[in-house]
């Protein structure tokens, strides 16, 4: 009886994934798993023919293509690992900077790692390659789905909350800055790179936390148009710390570290 | 937004021809990749990985133990699992991520709705054995049929049906009012 119903259960979910169609059955609880499996075939990321084309572009770089049409035998692979060994040991004796930068953790909030490695928009810019560039300049506030699991009780005067970002978002209309605060469930080995920006530790809600100040996070188009050659980076100030189990970050253009733990110590919690 | 076209895994010899392995198996490799690591940025870097390291060891592909598409998989699989533990097995999504994603968000009510509801899947296929992800995501993410999940992992086709099945109810029962009963 069981037998039947995986069998009829995994031609269903074929007939599915095929097709696009979910079949009916009398059986309910046979129907939810059904439903259960559409839902875990919407959870599915499509590639873009970008994507594919820029994969296939890396492919193409000499160093992966000599090692493709020239075999890749034993004695190479050692000869190669035994090069790159010495040529580690000799930098890490000759340069000792090196030995310190490299993914360095500035510091461990929660699960989230803080480190020094470039910003994902620095990369974007210093990437060799040509990116795939974004249709709308990341600067731009988030729509956040969610809402905030909190109430502001300090605000800056000039800011005013933005309703349709779920009390999250808070713009000046005076001075060109905002307030932004995410919640977020970060696992752990979850890291955020601040590339150069400065650090400092803080204690905020009775907890350790960090102020970061100037991390260049976003991009924004000089001039509107949105080639690489006319993007830079946005730099933000922003407290982060870990509240029952989640990473709360609040960030701003302008405010300062005082400023900004203020508000957060002004969180109530919904 | 379900349809796929499985992709076909078969090949007699141990002649590969990377162009057409790299077109047949890209999608597929993919939504794999992307179903278990939920992060476009490293799902691009680890793509390329896989089909890197196929690429610059494509001679050790004998057809004895498998198609070029079981082959191209399991370095794949291999990719994700070096990464996960190079990650200290991060499951969940970068900041990075979360701003690009939500920031595409145009309908708050419907997004909010299927943010609930994917986050509680998440939350869910993190109870599940790791071997069971890995069915999932190359039943659901890659699309492949349970033969070819077969071939890749190693277990009996009926043995793949049989975990899905199990892995599905158990996820429903982990789920808020036990799954999507209409």
């Amino acid at each position: 009886m069981i037998e039947q119903q995986i069998q009829q259960f995994n031609a269903d979910v074929d007939h599915l994934l095929e097709t696009g169609q979910l079949p009916s059955s009398a059986d309910p609880d046979h129907q939810a798993l059904l439903h259960l499996a559409q839902q875990l075939a919407q959870l599915r990321l499509q590639p873009s023919s970008i994507q594919q084309a820029a994969t296939a572009q890396r492919l193409q770089q000499p160093s992966i293509r000599k090692q493709y049409s020239g075999g890749f035998m034993l004695k190479s692979k050692m000869r190669m690992a035994l090069a790159v060994v010495m040529a580690l040991v000799i930098a890490t004796i000759a340069v000792p900077p090196l030995r310190s930068y490299a993914n360095q953790i500035l510091r461990q909030i929660g699960w989230l790692s803080v480190t020094n490695e470039p910003t994902k928009a620095e990369q974007l810019l210093t990437a060799t390659e040509v990116p795939p560039i974004p249709d709308q300049p990341t600067a731009t506030p988030p729509v956040l789905s969610d809402a905030s699991p909190f109430n502001l009780t300090y605000l800056p005067a000039g800011y005013v909350a933005k309703p349709s970002y779920s009390g999250r978002y808070y713009a000046n209309d005076s001075t060109p800055d905002s307030i932004y605060i995410s919640v977020r469930s970060i696992e752990e080995g979850s890291s955020l790179g601040v590339g150069a920006a400065s650090t400092t530790p803080i204690t905020v809600r009775n907890t350790q936390g960090l102020y970061i100040e100037q991390a260049p996070l976003y991009i924004k188009a000089k001039e509107g148009k949105m080639y690489q050659e006319d993007l830079e980076t946005v730099a933000v100030n922003l407290v982060l710390w870990e509240e029952n189990g989640q990473i709360i970050i609040i960030e701003s253009y302008v405010l300062d570290q005082t400023t900004l733990i203020q508000i957060a110590e002004g969180l109530e919690v919904n | 937004m379900i349809r796929i076209q499985q992709p076909t895994l078969d090949s007699p010899t141990n002649q590969i021809d990377f162009a057409e392995l790299y077109t047949q198996q890209y999608a597929s490799i993919y939504r794999y990749i992307a179903y278990r690591v939920r992060d476009p940025a490293s799902t691009d870097d680890l793509v390329a990985h896989t089909f890197e390291r196929a690429m610059t060891r494509i001679e050790t592909y004998r057809a004895e133990r498998g198609s070029p598409g079981a082959w191209i998989f399991g370095i794949a699989r291999h990719c994700v699992d070096s990464y996960f533990q190079r990650q200290r097995r991060q499951r969940w999504l970068s900041l990075d991520f979360i701003r690009e994603h939500v920031a595409d968000n145009t309908d708050p009510i419907a997004d909010t709705l299927r943010s609930e509801t994917n986050q509680q899947l998440y939350q869910a296929l993190k109870k599940l054995k790791a071997h069971e992800r890995d069915v999932i995501a190359l039943k659901f993410g890659a699309g492949l049929n349970n033969r070819q999940i077969a071939e890749i992992t190693g277990h009996s086709e009926s043995n793949v049906g049989v975990m899905l099945y199990r892995s599905l109810q158990r996820l429903r029962q982990w789920l808020p009012n036990r799954g999507y009963e209409q």
